[in-house]
């Protein structure tokens, strides 16, 4: 049993069949001999690069390699070891290292406004960090989006993609009872639980990423039980796109203002409401609401360029 | 030495044999559904370690939407068997060569 | 407080910003707003070097909280220099690489090309500024995804699995700082710098347990190693710029491992403190890996037949200088390092701008056999490859020679013998190394003949594949004066910053000097 790699070394699989497919309509289209041989002399040049390249992964003695990685693994392995055996152990007084997190214990409540006193450390005390994260998953979309979004170039595939989960679709509708059975009930019921976690994110544990996370969980299940045609009717590009751009310049233009004030010494007026209210902790709620679509967006986003290389989209329209 | 703890030892060893275990399977969909067991056993030590907001990440993201986009990613190159004839996977060459 | 005191929150979050709402913008529109806001960003920057050189250096507290409950960020001479800097190169790589741009990155996809630069910005802009160890994490995150996102995006198979390795690496340099992060945490209970040094120095004088903390620098210092390339986990970087399109090569290059060479030395200098990081095993240990990082680099850089790949691999020699800068210590030490931060970031983005160009004259290869004479054929792209080669090999007037010169007059006040003798050893070596790869190119691209000139483009290839491709056939791609322009204005503001770095060097070398004083 070969693996792809070994079998197109061994010329099973033509990687280049694109390129040299490509000369030679060319070439026949233009009749030019001797331009036809200099671009296969070069085919086989660039070419012969790639089979050097990958050839050079596979030199070498698998043997002597997986041992080294053992040996590796177990050095790292006892060196953290060793650093953790004299850290204090878990819960024990450690006066050095608890300064920091006793403020936040303690008076967590008074300035932040919020039960939660996670939500409040990293929407209000270390926000910055958090301004952070939320642009990091915003990153990771759009690479996955310039990876496997279909272009120009990755029609003829994309076209095969898109038209696979319509076959699904269809036929899923007719035989997958259980998938919608139990999309019918568990998916608003976790809808709902994901909303809850996100507008709760300041008095109970949850917030703005957990709750994203399971609303999106939420869509993905709806999409595998319905099928695409049902969420693209309100789940386009153009929306994903305005979503992720409000929600993320409000929090950036927010908690702009907020450093701005607090650097300055200025008042920022926002209100820390009563605790134990929704409607509590400042900036708390309206981040956590920001963050939660962000990242609902982009876990659905990701199955959807996952599955068919594009995010909303109808028949035939490709190029969103 | 009481319940929760040899709870969680017997949680800890889970984990390291969750963790090998994806790296020795000779299937590509076992060592997913293994990933995704790996990812729920962090759950529980989660909220053993009583932080709950983790606990509820981690299920919903770890064991649930990563563990899907890698089935998703199996089902598009074929390979949910690692005996199974691997689709054509070739990189599209095109507008972005000037080799 | 001043307003200019607010610029660097203005451009972290303005950064920010712009990457979100190129999501929005068409590809072209992207650009030119792109290049807009880096101008204004250039303008703030001079703004804040000119205050910080006359009022000193400030701290901005990011919120109501203040240290150590809050997170700050700082603003002195030596970073606002090099968020200058950085952001020059960054507008000259964007301009004078765009017409390779348009050609392999698909249209519908350009926008979010600036995108990832607009998000790149943000996350060096940050982690020059900041002050907490665990803010540079998160941006660190960031770095690592938009540097494999603007490789992915010229989407050929050499470079999806070149960037795809890079991303491996860069994931395993990241676990492992966030694992020396949160080791540093854990002993210490602080994750801003300032009190994070306070505590780390009673430790170390009230004879406690040090190891911990010198294990958990050593797997961070591994982490941030292997991100930016230090000897033994430099292999993926030929693989990585030499595939890239020339605007990522150079944005790769010059940028992304410096910041992760800045954030180490920022950790060493502020959280550590240059008294007790002189008593630390590693910093010995870094000063041999980097010089054996520059002989090897060197080495290797010789035997390699594309030029990309060899300018890649004297990257890695190049950055070996850093980090021996960083090994020899003391004051001149760190500022022999940070100049060669500024010079080699100077000259490598003009070296990766420069090769297409040579390569669209001989047939779009880059082999060497085919270069040969291109430089006759294409005179401005061989005056600013002749500019950089020069500078690489030390040649006076250029940037490299008032590194090198920087460096032996460190090790000579260093009053160590052996560090003097392996610095200057390591200096002559990889110069003749240097100068044994860099002048044959020279020559080789200098010498009359055809080279691959005969062959025709690859570019009727894409003409096939892109079904309703308005890119023109590589025979007619033929400049007009505007193009041209936005080739030779980005490039002669890199000549001319090297030219001043070289010329000029004594002043830009008080200027760090100063800056490295506010800087702990």
């Amino acid at each position: 049993m070969k693996n792809a790699f070994q079998r197109w070394l061994d010329g099973d699989i033509d990687l280049m069949a694109n390129i040299s497919d490509a000369a030679r309509e060319h070439d026949h289209a233009r009749a030019d001999i001797k331009e036809r041989d200099k671009k296969i002399a070069r085919e086989i040049d660039s070419r012969r690069e790639t089979v050097l390249m990958i050839a050079r992964e596979r030199e070498g003695l698998k043997m002597v390699y997986d041992v080294i990685a053992v040996i590796c693994c177990v050095l790292v392995i006892l060196v953290f070891m060793y650093i953790i055996a004299q850290l204090p152990l878990y819960g024990a007084e450690n006066v050095r290292a608890t300064t920091v997190a006793e403020r936040y214990i303690e008076h967590g409540l008074e300035e932040t406004g919020a039960i939660n006193i996670v939500s409040g450390m990293i929407l209000d005390y270390r926000a910055f960090d958090t301004l952070g994260e939320s642009h990091v998953l915003f990153t990771a979309l759009i690479c996955v989006m310039i990876l496997l979004r279909v272009d120009s170039k990755n029609q003829r595939k994309g076209f095969e993609d898109y038209y696979a989960t319509m076959r699904e679709t269809y036929f899923a509708s007719e035989k997958d009872t259980i998938l919608r059975t139990i999309g019918i009930f568990l998916v608003p019921c976790i809808f709902v639980y994901g909303i809850y976690v996100l507008l709760n994110g300041q008095n109970s544990p949850g917030g703005g990423f957990s709750g994203g996370a399971i609303m999106g969980a939420a869509m993905i299940i709806f999409t595998s039980a319905f099928g695409f045609d049902r969420v693209d009717r309100f789940f386009t590009l153009k929306l994903q796109t305005y979503v992720t751009f409000v929600a993320l310049s409000f929090y950036s233009f927010a908690k702009g203002y907020v450093f701005f004030t607090g650097a300055n010494g200025l008042e920022n007026h926002i209100p820390k409401g009563t605790p134990g209210a929704i409607l509590s902790g400042g900036l708390i709620l309206p981040l956590d609401v920001a963050v939660g679509l962000v990242v609902a967006c982009t876990m659905f986003g990701f199955y959807s360029l996952f599955r068919r290389g594009q995010i909303g989209g109808s028949l035939g329209r490709i190029n969103s | 030495m009481d319940l929760s703890e040899i709870f969680k030892i017997i949680l800890i060893v889970l984990l390291i044999g969750c963790a090998v275990a994806v790296n020795l399977t000779p299937s590509l969909l076992q060592a997913v559904i293994i990933f995704m067991s790996y990812s729920s056993v962090m759950c529980l030590l989660w909220i053993l370690m009583e932080s709950p907001d983790l606990a509820i990440t981690e299920a919903a993201v770890g064991a649930g939407v990563s563990g899907l986009l890698f089935l998703v990613t199996l089902k598009k190159i074929r390979r949910e068997d690692e005996n199974a004839e691997p689709g054509e996977t070739g990189p599209a060459e095109g507008k972005g060569s000037r080799r | 407080m001043d307003f200019i005191c607010n610029f660097p929150l203005f451009t972290i979050v303005l950064s920010l910003f712009s990457g979100v709402l190129c999501t929005m913008l068409k590809g072209r529109t992207a650009k030119y707003y792109t290049l807009l806001y880096e101008a204004a960003l250039i303008a703030m920057l001079a703004a804040v070097l000119v205050y910080t050189s006359v009022n000193g250096d400030f701290t901005y507290v990011m919120g109501e909280f203040p240290a150590p409950w809050g997170n700050e960020i700082r603003a002195g001479v030596l970073e606002a220099l090099m968020a200058m800097c950085f952001m020059i190169i960054m507008m000259c790589s964007i301009l004078a690489g765009w017409k390779f741009l348009v050609i392999d990155i698909d249209e519908t996809k350009i926008n979010l090309y600036f995108v990832l630069i607009n998000l790149m910005t943000a996350a060096l802009m940050a982690m020059i500024w900041t002050n907490d160890i665990f803010t540079g994490y998160v941006f660190l995150e960031i770095l690592t995804l938009t540097s494999c996102g603007i490789l992915i995006v010229r989407e050929i198979g050499r470079t999806t699995l070149a960037a795809v390795r890079y991303m491996c690496l860069n994931l395993l340099g990241s676990g492992l700082f966030l694992l020396g992060v949160v080791l540093l945490y854990d002993i210490t209970g602080h994750l801003l710098m300032v009190p994070m040094h306070a505590t780390i120095a009673e430790i170390f004088y009230s004879d406690a347990a040090m190891k911990p903390v010198t294990l958990a620098l050593g797997v961070l210092t591994i982490g941030l190693s292997i991100k930016s390339g230090l000897f033994p986990f430099n292999f993926w970087m030929p693989d990585t710029y030499g595939w890239a399109t020339p605007t990522s090569a150079a944005v790769l290059s010059a940028l992304v491992s410096k910041a992760y060479i800045f954030l180490l030395f920022k950790i060493y200098y502020r959280v550590v403190g240059p008294q007790i990081f002189e008593t630390l095993p590693i910093r010995k240990i870094i000063f041999i890996l980097g010089i054996m990082s520059m002989i090897f680099g060197s080495i290797s850089a010789m035997r390699k037949k594309s030029i990309n790949r060899m300018v890649a691999f004297s990257s890695a020699a190049q950055i070996g200088y850093i980090y021996m800068g960083i090994g020899i210590g003391g004051t001149l030490g760190y500022a022999a390092a940070m100049f060669q931060i500024l010079a080699h970031a100077f000259t490598k983005s003009l070296l990766f701008l420069t090769t297409p160009r040579l390569a669209e004259v001989s047939g779009d290869s880059l082999l060497f056999k085919n270069l040969q004479g291109s430089g006759l054929r294409r005179k401005d792209a061989g005056l600013y490859f002749l500019v950089g080669a020069l500078s690489m090999v030390g040649i006076p007037i250029f940037a490299g020679f008032s590194a090198k010169l920087f460096f032996a007059l460190a090790a000579a006040d260093s009053d160590n013998l052996r560090i003097l003798f392996l610095t200057m050893t390591a200096l002559a070596i990889s110069s003749v190394l240097n100068a044994m790869y860099f002048i044959r190119t020279l020559i080789r691209i200098y010498s009359s003949g055809r080279g691959g000139a005969d062959i025709s483009a690859p570019q009727q290839f894409a003409h096939m594949h892109n079904l309703e491709s308005d890119v023109p056939d590589s025979r007619e791609r033929v400049e007009t004066m505007a193009g041209h322009l936005e080739y030779w204005i980005p490039m002669l503001i890199l000549v001319a910053a090297n030219l001043i770095l070289g010329l000029n060097s004594s002043a830009v070398a008080d200027l760090i000097q100063r800056g490295l004083m506010m800087f702990d």
